[in-house]
């Protein structure tokens, strides 16, 4: 091989290794929040139960994005008031699914990950749980914040 | 030159499709619904004893009326600051009011409203829940107020208002 030959080969070698860079593609997701999970009015002492079925209080979030993906909620154990108070919140087997584009919602373990296919479209991850108010709940507005992580590898 | 075709296009399968994480906080909320009442337990009496006409006459809290105030958020617990009873051919009478609270329904030294009657109580809250109160109502007859009273019986009637947001 000449030293010319050579030479073109190296081009060649970079532009192919360039290229094959260029075909790393960072998959991306799309996550929204649909609608927050809405206990509503709790009376004292009342569990309050809301199913991954209950079309206006559940939560929804929608994933976008291509093939498949993992998915897990950081569930929190209680909604606080700004005055301090404290609400426990339980999330049981059952109480969070997911539903593929054109399928049937699944639940999944709600300490674990669940993987969620987004090839045919949205996907969407519905999250129920319950309230638990004490006897003596003091009245007010109650919040708390979950997060939902999503990778293309399982964790 | 063959094998630098086939390294480049190995190196270009090879590469993988970049794994990466994405987080969204998503929003959970409630709302503890108000509980609060009052319940009269005790009127306010002067008693049996009569009154005499320019002679000041007066019910400790302990001794006088009494109101229950359950609630599971901090309110204000109120009540006028006088009243005028009613007595014989329209005659009028004037009671002023001294109000007191504690936690229990026993107490013999209430603590005082620290602005009056008018001005108000704030139930405390303690920590996560709310509790019960109780409002004691004790009234003075001042000397100037009875020197001329026609004699008979007096009755009247006030409202102890508890104020608080509604959820």
């Amino acid at each position: 091989m000449s030293r010319r030959t050579a030479l073109r080969s190296l081009r060649l070698l970079a532009l192919l290794v360039a290229l094959g860079a260029a075909r790393r593609v960072d998959a991306q997701y799309s996550v929204t929040q649909v609608q927050p999970l809405a206990f509503g009015y709790l009376t004292q002492g009342v569990t309050e139960v809301v199913r991954f079925t209950d079309t206006f209080r559940r939560g929804v979030v929608a994933l976008d994005g291509s093939g498949n993906v993992w998915v897990r909620v950081t569930l929190p154990t209680a909604l606080v008031s700004s005055q301090g108070g404290a609400i426990p919140l339980q999330f049981l087997a059952g109480d969070v699914a997911s539903q593929d584009a054109g399928k049937q919602a699944q639940s999944f373990d709600p300490a674990g990950s669940t993987r969620v296919n987004l090839t045919k479209g949205t996907a969407l991850l519905l999250i129920g749980g319950r309230a638990i108010p004490a006897v003596s709940q003091v009245a007010g507005t109650y919040s708390a914040t979950m997060i939902v992580v999503v990778s293309s590898t399982k964790f | 030159m063959g094998r630098p075709i086939i390294l480049a296009l190995l190196l270009g399968v090879a590469l993988p499709v970049a794994g990466r994480a994405q987080s969204l906080p998503v929003n959970a909320h409630a709302t503890v619904t108000s509980s609060v009442s009052i319940a009269r337990l005790a009127d306010l009496s002067f008693g049996a004893v009569a009154l005499v006409p320019g002679v000041p006459a007066t019910v400790s809290p302990a001794n006088g009326g009494m109101a229950r105030v359950d609630y599971n958020e901090p309110t204000t617990v109120t009540a006028p600051a006088f009243l005028m009873l009613g007595g014989p051919a329209g005659a009028l009478l004037r009671v002023d009011l001294v109000c007191a609270s504690h936690a229990t329904a026993t107490a013999t030294a209430p603590v005082t409203f620290p602005a009056g009657c008018a001005g108000g109580f704030a139930t405390p809250i303690s920590g996560n829940v709310g509790g019960t109160h109780y409002v004691y109502i004790g009234g003075t007859l001042a000397a100037a107020a009875s020197n001329a009273a026609l004699a008979g019986s007096y009755a009247g009637s006030f409202s102890v208002t508890v104020t608080y947001v509604v959820y």
